[in-house]
């Protein structure tokens, strides 16, 4: 008797216990969470505030001005001012930028000084088309660059690897709009496969989009398929000298569960900032590219919107391009964490 | 489990490279007993781990050329196909390397690590292998293994990592171990706990094990036998007893000699002069013969390796002279 009551308060103490200190390390892991969450969202509106604030100097210190593009170059300096000051570049360039970036977090971007058009309109219209255009960029790249780097890599010692490797450094030395003229000439004048410019609407389907998107997707792609495959092939390279395939083939572990649970995944990590470079590449090579094969993207937006000193647009333009390479860079961050348990812990 | 024994019979292992062949292992013979522990010792590029990799056909056959044979029980283990050499790996023989820092994928848990070996071999689903892999966690001595199941190798110490690894090569209770270094990266208690299990492994499961080792010691403390190796050819044979006490290639003996001692701090470590010849060369002769301190005339002869008793042999002139002197006293006297 004396035996069970002294027993159970002990029995009963533990799960307390240990729901308290359970408890507690949520708590604790739910604080480091948060810190690091809020520490990142600061990280992230300083770059853009610090990009788009760079970008609205930068274009101001150009010389001439959207008054005298307005205007025409025999204007009076009266008419010139009465302009600007109706624009509103009569004001320092803090408040300027001030003014601006009060409209852009309530979503107005300000309106193009040329066309009237809201800057939102023009970006609802032209940023679906550069996306998909870097979006199918993207895919080719990783396809078609980790089939190669594969192939490269098992069959180093072949022909076929050696191809596959000689291709890969020749294309990262062919620029963008090299390539792109020439696939226009040979795919779009010699043979008339594909349409030499412009790009398909919304609304077309698959088939028109494709017949529009394969040459500047080629173009605009090609480098990133050589960047991935040498990559890959160098990482696999190193891998399949490793201690743990060595390990794994001892197992009896062979043939794709060896090369893709073991040598890839292992080989992913440097393909994965690889990727993240590259989107940025993307994002920048879709100017050139867009302007190769006249498509009505970002593009040509901000290389128009520069030419007439079009301020709404550029910053507007500046801006989304900022956050498309700052998302690319967090869903880097996330895919390392995904594929190394040391990342994820430490 | 029917009394199964390695032998390996004039096996010789040839490297490739520009600039000529390295012959690593040279017509070496030797067997490993049923439920025996074999140590192969020698120094570094003695051809020891060549021959632990070729039992199991790790070598890259584009740049290796194997010859001779090793069979265990009925079953040749040399020049097979690649799916049936896959088949024999980690269920017939398994082997385990030096460094569990980098022999297990830091990227996998240590419980698909593992119970990746049942699932090729036994074709079980997920969740019988891992009732499985458990098991075989806990055989090996890894405390809370249902726990460690779900762990990455970088989150275990060295000896659990060890462990980890010895359990993803036995988990299909192969009947043949090659063990290479297994205890070199760790440190001098764990290296005891873990030869402690190979050698709990070989009497209660019925393992055969090869175990690759450079340390005297660790052959002395848990081998049956002794398989001395220098530049690529056995050079002697015997039970380890025999073998540590009275050492009859003067190569042994020296390797004996040059054994760092805990007791014997004021004393110079006996270090044998010259280096192993490199695998290139193809000198005659007793491959020794420039690093031997009783080498004569007729050590340029090649040597043999004799028979002295049964399951002693060695392949030196001296061992088969009347005369004979125990190096071990001479290579040891104070």
């Amino acid at each position: 008797m004396s035996t069970a009551t002294s027993t159970a308060p002990p029995q009963a103490r533990p799960p307390t216990g240990s729901d308290d200190h359970s408890g507690a390390t949520t708590r604790r892991r739910a604080a480091r969470v948060l810190r690091t969450a809020a520490l990142r969202g600061g990280a992230f509106v300083a770059t853009l505030v610090l990009a788009t604030f760079v970008a609205f100097w930068l274009i101001q210190l150009v010389p001439g001005d959207p008054a005298t593009a307005i205007a025409g170059e025999n204007a009076t300096p009266q008419r010139l001012a009465e302009i600007r000051a109706q624009l509103g570049l009569d004001e320092p360039l803090l408040v300027q930028y001030g003014s601006w970036a009060l409209g852009a977090l309530q979503g107005d971007f300000g309106t193009s000084l040329y066309s009237d058009l809201s800057v939102t309109s023009l970006l609802a219209q032209r940023l679906p088309v550069t996306l998909s255009l870097v979006a199918c960029s993207l895919t080719l790249a990783i396809v078609v660059g980790v089939a190669a780097g594969v192939i490269g890599a098992v069959r180093a010692n072949r022909a076929t690897g050696k191809v596959v490797t000689g291709a890969a450094t020749l294309g990262i030395a062919i620029p963008n709009f090299w390539l792109g003229l020439v696939l226009v000439t040979v795919f779009a004048l010699w043979n008339p496969w594909f349409p030499a410019t412009g790009f398909s609407r919304s609304g077309d389907g698959a088939l028109e989009f494709l017949r529009f998107a394969v040459l500047p997707t080629i173009a605009l792609g090609a480098a990133g398929v050589a960047e991935v495959a040498r990559q890959l092939r160098g990482a696999l390279l190193e891998v399949f000298t490793a201690d743990y395939i060595r390990m794994a083939r001892a197992k009896g572990v062979s043939g794709t569960a060896l090369l893709v649970r073991h040598a890839l995944r292992n080989a992913s990590v440097p393909v994965v900032t690889v990727l993240g470079l590259l989107i940025n590449r993307l994002v920048g090579g879709t100017v050139v590219v867009e302007v190769v094969f006249a498509i009505p993207g970002m593009g040509t937006l901000v290389v128009d919107a520069v030419k007439q000193r079009d301020y709404p647009v550029i910053q507007a333009v500046v801006l989304v391009m900022a956050v498309i390479v700052l998302i690319a860079n967090a869903i880097v961050e996330i895919l390392y964490r995904r594929i190394d348990p040391r990342i994820r812990s430490s | 489990m029917a009394g199964e024994s390695l032998t390996v019979d004039h096996l010789s292992v040839v490297f490739q490279a520009r600039g000529g062949n390295h012959a690593a292992v040279r017509d070496a013979s030797f067997e490993v007993g049923s439920r025996r522990m074999v140590g192969l010792v020698g120094e570094s590029g003695s051809g020891k781990t060549a021959t632990g990799l070729a039992l199991l056909g790790l070598h890259d056959p584009s740049t290796t050329t194997i010859g001779g044979s090793a069979r265990f029980g009925e079953t040749e283990l040399l020049g097979l196909p690649p799916q049936a050499a896959n088949r024999l790996r980690g269920s017939i023989v398994g082997m385990i390397f030096q460094d569990p820092m980098t022999a297990l994928n830091p990227l996998l848990t240590i419980g698909t690590q593992v119970s990746e070996t049942i699932r090729i071999h036994e074709g079980l689903d997920r969740r019988n292998a891992r009732e499985r892999a458990i098991e075989i966690l806990a055989r090996v001595g890894l405390p809370d293994p249902a726990g460690r199941y779900r762990r990455y190798p970088h989150e275990l110490s060295g000896g659990l990592r060890q462990r980890a690894m010895i359990a993803a090569a036995i988990a299909c209770r192969p009947r043949l171990l090659v063990a290479d270094e297994p205890t070199t990266a760790l440190d001098l208690t764990i290296q005891a706990q873990i030869l402690t299990l190979l050698r709990t492994l070989c009497v209660d499961e019925g393992m055969s094990v090869l175990l690759i080792t450079h340390d005297l010691g660790v052959v002395g403390a848990v081998c049956d036998d002794v398989v001395s190796m220098y530049a690529g050819e056995v050079v002697e044979i015997g039970p380890t007893k025999e073998v540590l006490d009275r050492p009859r290639h003067p190569y042994t003996a020296r390797l004996m000699a040059s054994r760092p001692r805990i007791d014997g701090w004021d004393e110079r470590l006996d270090v044998i002069p010259g280096r192993v010849p490199s695998a290139s060369s193809s000198p005659t002769g007793c491959l020794f013969r420039p690093r031997c301190r009783q080498a004569r005339e007729v050590c340029e002869e090649t040597q043999e390796l004799v028979t002295l008793s049964a399951g002693r042999r060695v392949r030196c002139i001296r061992a088969v002279e009347p005369d004979q002197v125990s190096f071990g006293a001479a290579a040891v006297a104070p």
